[in-house]
């Protein structure tokens, strides 16, 4: 059951939810950057941001009844989700009954708004004109070829150049590879690895710069700071070229970095300008930045309802991704022929693939005869890809206690209702009046059975229950003990 | 509102009048069911600002003892909105169109001029440019105004909305062709309402209704029949407004949210609607006139011909007393203004 466990960790590459784990200090910093406050608002849910720009402006903090007044009754439960990612990500901050936004990113935000924040908080152009000046078509290309040999050498296509050595660390530290040997060639791709290959590059982008991320302390840099600076180049204009002399001593490294990532073009290291790739100017804006990028590139993929796949494609990278999840039974020069089958989804499934991964695959790469008809795939297809994962997907784990031996039936009773109505219950017996219980919710149990126990005590001085289960049993005996609930 | 439905028909086909309504309620479900395909996040949207250059209407008001132009004040607090509706989605798109008392023109999205690329390091540059290219655009645009009309610049109190709201909608119809892009319109004007341009008026609002697409209106010093109207016929909200201080946070508040947020938002809605139309033949707005039963155009005094779909109408047999009963054609309808 560890292994199941174990196997569900997924590689992060969701910025929102990795911040929404930081602590408030570290917004505190973060909302000092203009850039960072656009940003970061940017990641909000729509009505979160409506909610944040209705209380930019105004002076004294707000009632939840206020609140609650500014929106349909029917819509409580999406104002209340709201709250909670504005609450979250430090928007906004709740005293008592009182909400107002904080302070630090109300001025900051305003000031990014109305333009008069500090002089290089969204970048200071290069001045006069560059020698070795490129265009946009050329930053394009120079992302996308870079990226792109990052990919070709995860599937073991190796190439005459290696991707930079802080890439390769990077693949390495995130398990997205795993090292065999010394050379740079040893490395081979793991489960996460293929994964990772299904996203879109944006996703891909951010689980790279996330894995940076908490390896940045360990190169002597605050994590606030690299993060700051990666908002900032998200924040800059395509095209443009900025001046590094304003760069402090950390963003210059980070910089260095970045240019081996493909996110910034710099024409030498010692160059006095850089230019942002599309890679960084789409960090924060969601979906946009697959269409952008792979415009140019027409879907390949041809699906029909009989599973039979047919894709038209000479890059070994889309056939290597495309194995993972189709029985290839056919290679032909330009284009190659495969089947999905109920065990090539499993192979995928069990290297935690996803079935929304693969229809999010074949639908973005889907071939443009394919996309004349509505939906893009056959539902067919889709569903039965959706049915073979949920077959998978029966068991679910949770972390529990087992509770049994209640002296009384009314004990058992009090305890089951508790627990159900802390929603902490995960199956019960009452035929046998054993319990269990999920192990988040077990503390609160224990605390209430103590309370009532002692209530009974008081009364009839007279001890009642038996073993409410003592903590730290050992695994695998009867008693408390860590269950697996099965739904 | 017999009377107003039936304007677009004239110009439109014969059955717009009667049915126009129920077709059009099927219209937005469908064209929200396609907008809402992507996920939560990224919903983008186009907001297309009118705004009201006619040069008379911005004169400084007696009740305000600042030295800054009415203008200045709102195009600051405007430029703030327009950056926070930038912030909200990458790739939202904006458009300003700006309606003099003659000509409208776009003022952004326009072309750049070369030199204007030294952007200033402290503002985002989507900000920056939005700003500058609005900025420049205004002064272009009211510059002509006054060399067109003399001197007597500043008594002209009307603007050409029709005109720029048609170029709104067509822009829109053009952008939303091949992507699901929400828009919403907002018309900030502060100057009076223009009877001649009632029919040209009442037939782009009607457009922008059988298109989704709703019209906001912030109106400035005193109320306007015809925009109330846009407003409640398209959905949108109307808003007047007395003074152009707290701007700002009206706009932050009510015209802020793209549509598909508002329908968990509680905006305001207008208690009371006036629909009075104008004539057709002195473009007067009128409480009680007459309508043609045929093509439900509107007229102040009786007439033997309708001007519009060249019906000739019985003479009446008693005198015309008061207003408030139709021409009657042929059958013999009657039809009564609301």
């Amino acid at each position: 059951m560890n292994e199941l466990i174990s196997s569900r960790k997924t590689v992060q590459n969701d910025i929102a939810s990795h911040l929404r784990e930081l602590p408030a200090e570290t917004f505190h910093k973060l909302y000092r950057e203009p850039a960072t406050c656009l940003a970061v608002f940017r990641l909000l849910p729509q009505l979160s941001k409506q909610l944040v720009m209705r209380m930019l402006y105004l002076r004294q903090p707000v009632t939840t009844d206020e609140l609650q007044s500014w929106c349909q009754p029917t819509a409580y439960s999406f104002l209340e989700n709201a709250l909670d990612h504005a609450q979250r990500l430090q928007f906004l901050v709740q005293q008592g009954d009182m909400w107002h936004l904080n302070t630090t990113f109300r001025e900051e935000f305003q000031n990014a708004l109305t333009g008069r924040g500090p002089a290089t908080s969204f970048g200071s152009l290069a001045e006069g004109t560059d020698s070795h000046s490129v265009d946009v078509a050329f930053l394009d290309n120079y992302a996308k070829t870079g990226w792109e040999s990052v990919l070709q050498f995860m599937v073991g296509q190796r190439g005459e150049r290696n991707p930079h050595p802080a890439v390769l660390n990077i693949l390495e530290k995130s398990g997205l590879m795993e090292r065999t040997g010394l050379q740079p060639a040893d490395l081979v791709i793991t489960h996460s690895g293929f994964q990772f290959l299904l996203q879109d590059i944006n996703s891909q982008v951010w689980a790279l710069l996330l894995q940076y991320l908490s390896m940045v302390k360990d190169l002597g840099m605050e994590e606030d700071d690299v993060l700051n600076f990666i908002f900032f180049l998200s924040s800059l204009e395509l095209g443009s070229a900025y001046s590094t002399e304003v760069l402090t001593e950390t963003q210059a490294t980070v910089l260095m970095d970045m240019v081996a990532f493909g996110i910034v073009y710099r024409r030498k290291k010692k160059s006095k300008r850089f230019y942002p790739t599309r890679l960084a100017t789409t960090l924060t804006n969601g979906k946009a930045a697959i269409r952008q990028t792979e415009s140019e590139q027409e879907g390949y993929i041809l699906l029909e309802t009989n599973y039979r796949l047919y894709a038209y494609t000479t890059s070994e990278l889309q056939i290597a991704i495309l194995k993972l999840f189709v029985d290839i039974t056919f290679r032909f020069p330009t284009f190659v022929m495969g089947v999905i089958t109920r065990e090539s989804i499993e192979r995928a499934l069990k290297k935690n693939i996803t079935a929304e991964q693969i229809i999010q695959y074949l639908t973005t790469n889907a071939h443009p005869l394919m996309r004349k008809t509505s939906p893009i795939l056959p539902l067919t297809v889709v569903d039965q890809i959706r049915l073979w994962e949920m077959d998978m997907n029966r068991f679910t784990v949770h972390a529990a206690r087992h509770v049994w031996q209640f002296p009384t039936r009314d004990e058992y009773e009090t305890l089951r209702n508790y627990a159900k109505s802390i929603n902490g219950l995960l199956a019960c017996s009452d035929t046998r009046w054993w319990l269990v219980i999920k192990a988040e919710s077990f503390q609160s149990v224990a605390t209430y059975t103590r309370r009532i126990m002692e209530q009974r005590r008081a009364r009839k001085s007279r001890s009642a229950l038996g073993a409410a289960a003592a903590a730290g049993a050992a695994a695998g005996a009867p008693g408390s003990t860590d269950a697996d609930g099965m739904h | 509102m017999a009377a107003e439905e039936g304007l677009i028909k004239p110009r439109g086909s014969s059955k717009a009048g009667s049915t126009g309504t129920p077709s059009l309620r099927g219209g937005p479900s469908v064209t929200t069911a396609s907008a809402v395909v992507g996920s939560d996040g990224d919903d983008v949207s186009l907001l297309i600002v009118v705004l009201d250059c006619a040069a008379g209407a911005w004169v400084p008001r007696q009740s305000n003892n600042h030295d800054i132009g009415e203008l200045g004040t709102v195009l600051d607090q405007l430029c703030v909105f327009l950056n926070a509706f930038l912030a909200l989605n990458h790739d939202n798109m904006l458009a300003l169109i700006g309606a003099g008392a003659t000509t409208s023109d776009f003022l952004y999205p326009r072309p750049a001029p070369p030199d204007q690329h030294l952007a200033r390091s402290t503002a985002y540059q989507q900000f920056f440019q939005t700003n500058n290219t609005l900025m420049t655009g205004i002064k272009n645009l009211m510059d002509r105004e006054a060399a067109n009309m003399g001197n007597d610049v500043d008594t002209i109190l009307h603007c050409n909305l029709a005109s720029a709201l048609s170029k709104a909608l067509c822009y829109a119809n053009r952008l939303t062709k091949d992507q699901p892009v929400r828009t919403h319109l907002l018309v900030v004007s502060a100057s009076h309402d223009t009877p001649a341009h009632y029919v040209a008026l009442m037939n782009t609002i009607f457009s922008a209704q059988k298109a989704d697409i709703p019209i906001d209106v912030c109106k400035l010093y005193g109320d306007s029949v015809f925009l109330q109207q846009a407003a409640h016929l398209t959905g949108g909200v109307y808003l007047g407004l007395d003074d152009p201080m707290g701007l700002i946070q009206h706009l932050m508040f009510t015209f802020l949210p793209p549509p598909t947020v508002r329908k968990h938002l509680a905006l305001p809605t207008a208690t009371r609607v006036d629909f009075r139309a104008a004539c057709f033949c002195h473009q007067q707005i009128v409480s009680e006139g007459f309508v043609c039963s045929v093509c439900l155009s509107v007229y102040c005094k009786w007439r033997p011909v309708c001007a519009t779909c060249k019906t000739k109408f019985p003479f009446p047999k008693s005198t015309m007393g008061g207003g408030g009963v139709g021409l009657a054609a042929d059958g013999g309808a009657t039809g009564a203004m609301v």
